[in-house]
């Protein structure tokens, strides 16, 4: 550990030498390079591999070559099998449309109870916000397992609300609205009060229209979180008509251990959706998770 | 006459109204609390009660079921494919999490300095955050493949020779482990970063003036500042890390010889390929009240909640 007291001996910052400044930047270029290496290899490798032929792709790995990694003939075959003949396109539906309603839904269920925790007062309201917090604490995947026993007693094996219903039970969601609307002033509200606007009106007409970037935030959480799920998915979606896209590119990979590139085009497109979504709006999915993780 | 008894009905209209009007008002925050109530009772609170209860129910033939106490945890105790399992566990914690949180703050400090370009950077490295890690763990193990894989063929440029990766015992689990942290890494490094962007300009001017070099704003400025992101960053990961099943379900399968089987994936199988409910039960409170400590140390450190 460094000391913490700072002598004023050393040069003030400012007047660095300016060759030492541009060494150092070529340096931190060099190193940000490198892990660019190693973080893109993967993802060049299998979105290039994608247009190109297995035998292509695995036919001369060796020697190791920049020219192996992107040289060959791109065709949009792959994609074409993969949608023709696997299925593909019923699994990419099954995803969208369950995304679809877990945030719909979502957003909605959790916005509301936030709501009334941070506007609200009710007999319950402590014991009832603490079930929240605890929810918080108990991660999805550790009651996967028990949860499917409900499911099967509720006969929702291989239906939307099993996939739905679970997700949508989100403790951080819902505090993070709670956090949102609590630091929301009163004045808009209580001048519709006073016009004679019902809860429900100005939770709808008012708060939530001036809450975008929080429902943001909520939606993206929620989506992502559904569209990366593995284990529940797994556990309880397992006909074609319900199957969700990571546990299809896992059968397939599975079953069809050898149409590698074929694999690499499922994945190609199972990553691309998120990233578009995620990519301009991800500073609202790390404020959102962080207003429930790291407030001071 | 008549009179006063229309405006005494009225009266008590008024009054039975404005009573109609209290009572909704005092149930209207329940509507808005229920939706949310409900599901969590049912598929939070519902299934630990039903892995607490389970946990201690044998399940014989024919689908009977006897009440055991804790004699499933006992057999737990004394089974040595549990211990591998759970000391695969700890160990896969016990390097993924330093690693993932130590690169992923070296990454964040990178990118928080002003250079030309780094936003493309940043870019780059926010992708690995949109593969799940059931493809990452397929992609990888492609390229770990020992016979006919681009990262033998990428050793090999600095003759190094063959290695068996993923089909080996004894570097299976640390291939897992560089998998969690490629895809890991990204992801914990938002955070951070985030944080490190909030830190007010005006602290790191004031430093300046005081002469402190970058280690000493590192030491002194970054850090402290930044111990909600890190205290959330290692609680998150520690129980993500904890939980881990994806790449043993899509890969490894818990071996070779058992080398990557962890608690998560021994539950997986002792509940739908031993058919041995009880004892997938007793892992799951296991892991449950482990998850539950980790994030209280949290709030106690770090006062995530009120």
């Amino acid at each position: 550990m460094q000391e913490c007291s700072i002598s004023n001996t050393g040069r003030p910052a400012g007047k660095r030498n300016k060759t030492t400044a541009l060494l150092r930047d070529i340096g931190k270029y060099i190193l940000l390079l490198i892990a660019a290496f190693c973080f893109m290899m993967p993802i060049l490798w299998f979105m290039t591999s994608s247009f190109r032929t297995n035998a292509e792709v695995f036919g001369n790995l060796n020697p190791f070559s920049l020219k192996m990694m992107f040289f060959g003939t791109y065709t949009l075959g792959n994609y074409r099998d993969i949608f023709v003949d696997y299925n593909f396109g019923t699994y990419v539906l099954n995803t969208v449309v369950v995304c679809i309603m877990t945030v719909t839904l979502g957003v909605l269920v959790a916005s509301m109870a936030g709501y009334a925790f941070a506007k609200m007062k009710f007999v319950g309201r402590k014991a009832m916000f603490l079930l929240v917090v605890f929810a918080i604490m108990v991660p999805f995947d550790a009651i996967a397992i028990p949860l499917y026993s409900i499911i099967i007693k509720l006969d929702w094996n291989n239906t939307y609300q099993a996939l739905v219903l679970p997700t949508i039970a989100n403790g951080m969601v819902i505090f993070m609205f709670k956090q949102t609307f609590r630091d929301m002033d009163d004045a808009l509200s209580e001048s519709a009060q006073l016009d004679g606007a019902g809860e429900f009106g100005i939770f709808f007409r008012i708060i939530m229209p001036i809450s975008i970037p929080a429902i943001i935030s909520g939606a993206l959480i929620l989506f992502m979180a559904q569209w990366n799920a593995f284990m529940w998915p797994l556990l309880c979606a397992r006909t074609v008509q319900f199957k969700m896209l990571q546990v299809a590119l896992a059968d397939f990979s599975l079953e069809e251990g050898t149409e590698w590139s074929k694999l690499f085009a499922g994945i190609t497109v199972a990553m691309t959706i998120p990233c578009c979504i995620l990519m301009p709006f991800q500073k609202y999915y790390i404020r959102g998770i962080a207003t429930t993780g790291m407030k001071e | 006459m008549s009179e006063t008894v229309a405006a005494a009905r009225l009266k008590s209209d008024d009054l039975r109204n404005a009573r109609r009007i209290k009572l909704r008002k005092r149930l209207i925050p329940y509507a808005f609390v229920f939706p949310a109530m409900l599901m969590l009772i049912s598929f939070k609170l519902g299934p630990i009660l039903v892995s607490i209860a389970g946990s201690m129910y044998k399940t014989g033939a024919k689908n009977v079921k006897t009440f055991v106490w804790f004699r499933n945890y006992l057999k737990l105790f004394q089974d040595s494919v549990f211990y591998t399992s759970l000391w695969n566990t700890i160990r896969f914690n016990l390097v993924t999490t330093p690693i993932q949180i130590i690169l992923a703050f070296i990454l964040a400090l990178t990118f928080n300095q002003m250079l030309k370009g780094i936003k493309i950077f940043r870019t780059i490295f926010y992708m690995p955050v949109c593969v799940s890690l059931s493809m990452a763990t397929m992609v990888w193990a492609l390229m770990m493949n020992p016979y006919n894989g681009l990262l033998n063929s990428f050793l090999g440029l600095f003759g190094i020779p063959n290695q068996m990766f993923l089909a080996s015992p004894k570097t299976a689990m640390a291939c897992i482990e560089i998998i969690a942290t490629w895809k890991g890494t990204p992801y914990w490094m938002m955070f951070l970063l985030a944080g490190m962007q909030s830190i007010s300009h005006s602290v790191y001017e004031a430093s300046l003036i005081d002469g402190a070099n970058g280690w000493q704003r590192t030491w002194c400025i970054t850090i402290p500042l930044l111990k909600n992101s890190f205290g959330f960053v290692m609680v998150s990961n520690t129980i993500a890390n904890m939980l881990l099943f994806v790449p043993m379900y899509v890969n490894t399968m818990g071996g070779p010889l058992g080398s990557t089987n962890v608690l998560m994936y021994e539950a997986y199988k002792s509940a739908y390929g031993l058919n041995n409910m009880g004892r997938s039960y007793s892992i799951v409170v296991l892991l449950l009240i482990v998850s539950i400590i980790v994030v209280s140390i949290q709030n106690k450190f770090f006062k995530i909640t009120e």
